[in-house]
């Protein structure tokens, strides 16, 4: 490792620091879209691998805490995985304790990344000998969770009827690609069929207003009103101990320690479910809900770093949802990066580490500084300066983009009939986890059961 | 771009009506300027990147930047930010927050 790399890293983090805690703020925006892009700029760049990851990891440290303080003090979920959170975070705000709540959530992260990182390097090293194996059986891994996450959920049956129809959607839709020579036979088109399942649910908004009745008997709202009180943020000690009980801090160590084998599953069901469990039975509803909002940010954490980290040191193949999702562009990104050719073969463990660890250090300090002293002045600025009319625009302008460069004009249309199916079901009670799982599975449901 | 007057003390205007779409409202005349502009500026970004011959992707990623950065300036957000000022700095005490607790549960959906 020369010089030139040992400042590139760092520099790569504080620029993922910046861009993210800005882009976390904002509601409502999903982490695959935001992080897709911008990682796939830099590989596609030539910036060197070994930064990359840096960045990456960097990245979605920041983006999974930078998300959950607008749960915390206005009420909108910064992003996907925030929205499990904004039950009980609601609950605390509406007691006043935002700005307790944000600071729970940042020891929750830190508990999350601590654990998540020497526990997934673990499991890496333990799985590696296996890696051939599991190349094998990654898409019947995926069944698995589909059928498991559909169960596990609140409409049980809508999503195990859900599976089957969404596979022959998506194998469909690529074969047809493949015919036509929209698309090489052997290529795949995998960035539009996620952003169709995340953007689905707003895709069918959007198009419902443009049905003259739908729109009009909306029901028409004067603005929110969204109090933010200066006490809550100013004086704030940085003083870590006595932000968590002892019972915050076992709960949350212990799901973190549990989330992070189950790198397999989608980080959004396994934080609605496990921090459900962390919040157990006993004592009073706010107790409970601290618990459960230290847990969940601890989940979420762990969840993002053992689904990067796991297959990416391991396999070198995307075999969790977050790799296939998020850090899909660490896996492939043609031509730079190939399933063949890819972090996982460029890095060596000790690279691997220092990457890891470097980024996620430093996103770990500064968020928790920024999170704890400025989380008001940066959401003042955004609920007040940002038009949920731009983020959305932004939206539709990143999905044309991605929608046309992975097979051209007619793939717009593809990612529009995904969106308003996928959206349809969403809205219909499937969760995207049970979407998520089930665009993995697709090729070996295709395969195997018709 | 922004008004500084408190709005709670100035009624909204009747005829301007918010929806909710994606968790938050949004004036339906606004989206579609937004929507219209954000795409155009990708695809007028495209279209000089396929006549450059340079990258589509950072030209689009760009072209949908400037949109965005456009749409934020020209348009309001529809929310009412309120600053509940408290004098005390001291240890937050949450007996006495619970009367700062807004009552926006139901509206912030």
């Amino acid at each position: 490792m020369d010089i030139p790399l040992l400042v590139q890293m760092p520099f790569a983090a504080i620029a993922a620091i910046l861009l993210y805690t800005f882009i976390g703020f904002i509601p409502g925006t999903d982490e695959t879209s935001v992080l897709v892009p911008v990682t796939l700029a830099l590989v596609l760049s030539g910036v060197d691998p070994i930064v990359v990851l840096t960045f990456f990891i960097s990245a979605i440290v920041t983006l999974n805490l930078t998300n959950a303080i607008p749960t915390a003090l206005v009420g909108l979920p910064g992003g996907v995985l925030s929205t499990p959170m904004m039950e009980d975070s609601l609950y605390l705000k509406n007691h006043g304790r935002a700005a307790e709540t944000i600071k729970k959530m940042a020891a929750g992260s830190a508990i999350g990344t601590v654990v998540a990182i020497p526990v997934s390097l673990i499991i890496a090293t333990a799985i590696t000998p296996y890696a051939e194996t599991l190349r094998q059986y990654g898409s019947l891994l995926f069944v698995i969770g589909a059928v498991v996450l559909a169960l596990l959920g609140s409409n049980r049956l809508l999503s195990l009827l859900a599976i089957i129809p969404m596979s022959l959607l998506f194998q469909g839709l690529l074969s047809l690609y493949r015919d036509q020579g929209v698309i090489p036979q052997d290529g795949n088109i995998s960035v539009s069929f996620f952003l169709g399942i995340t953007i689905g649910p707003m895709l069918v908004s959007i198009l419902g207003l443009l049905n003259r009745r739908t729109r009009e008997s909306m029901p028409r709202r004067k603005p929110v009103t969204l109090d933010i009180s200066r006490q809550e943020m100013s004086g704030q000690s940085l003083v870590p101990n006595q932000i968590l009980t002892r019972g915050e801090t076992v709960r949350t160590g212990l799901v973190s320690l549990v989330t992070t084998p189950l790198f397999f599953l989608s980080p959004v069901g396994l934080t609605f479910l496990l921090g459900k469990a962390a919040e157990g039975r006993t004592g009073d509803r706010l107790t409970r809900a601290n618990r459960s909002v230290t847990a969940m940010n601890g989940i979420a954490h762990a969840s993002y770093l053992s689904g990067t980290i796991i297959p990416l040191l391991a396999v070198g193949i995307p075999l969790s949802p977050v790799a296939i999702g998020p850090a899909q562009a660490l896996f492939n990104a043609p031509p730079v990066l190939s399933l063949d050719n890819n972090l996982h073969h460029m890095l060596g463990t000790g690279q691997f580490v220092a990457a890891v660890v470097i980024g996620a250090l430093l996103a770990l300090v500064s968020t928790y500084f920024i999170a704890v002293r400025y989380s008001y002045q940066i959401t003042y600025f955004v609920m007040r300066y940002i038009p949920h009319e731009a983020v959305l625009g932004l939206f539709v302008g990143f999905i044309l983009l991605l929608a046309y460069l992975d097979a051209g004009l007619a793939n717009i249309f593809g990612v529009l009939l995904v969106g308003v199916a996928c959206g349809t079901f969403n809205k219909l009670g499937v969760g995207y986890g049970v979407q998520f799982m089930t665009l993995y599975a697709s090729p070996w449901i295709v395969q195997n059961l018709l | 771009m922004s008004t500084d007057d408190p709005f709670e003390a100035r009624p909204l205007d009747d005829s301007e009506q918010y929806i909710e779409v994606w968790n938050d409202l949004v004036s339906p005349r606004h989206l579609t300027w937004s929507l219209v502009g954000c795409a155009g500026a990708t695809a007028a970004a495209l279209f000089i990147a396929t006549a450059l011959s340079s990258s589509l992707f950072l030209w689009g990623l760009g072209g949908s930047v400037v949109g965005f950065i456009i749409c934020a300036v020209v348009i309001t957000p529809k929310r009412v930010v309120q600053i509940t000022a408290t004098d005390d700095i001291a240890e937050p005490d949450p007996s006495a927050s619970e009367l700062v607790a807004p009552a926006v549960a139901g509206d912030a959906r």
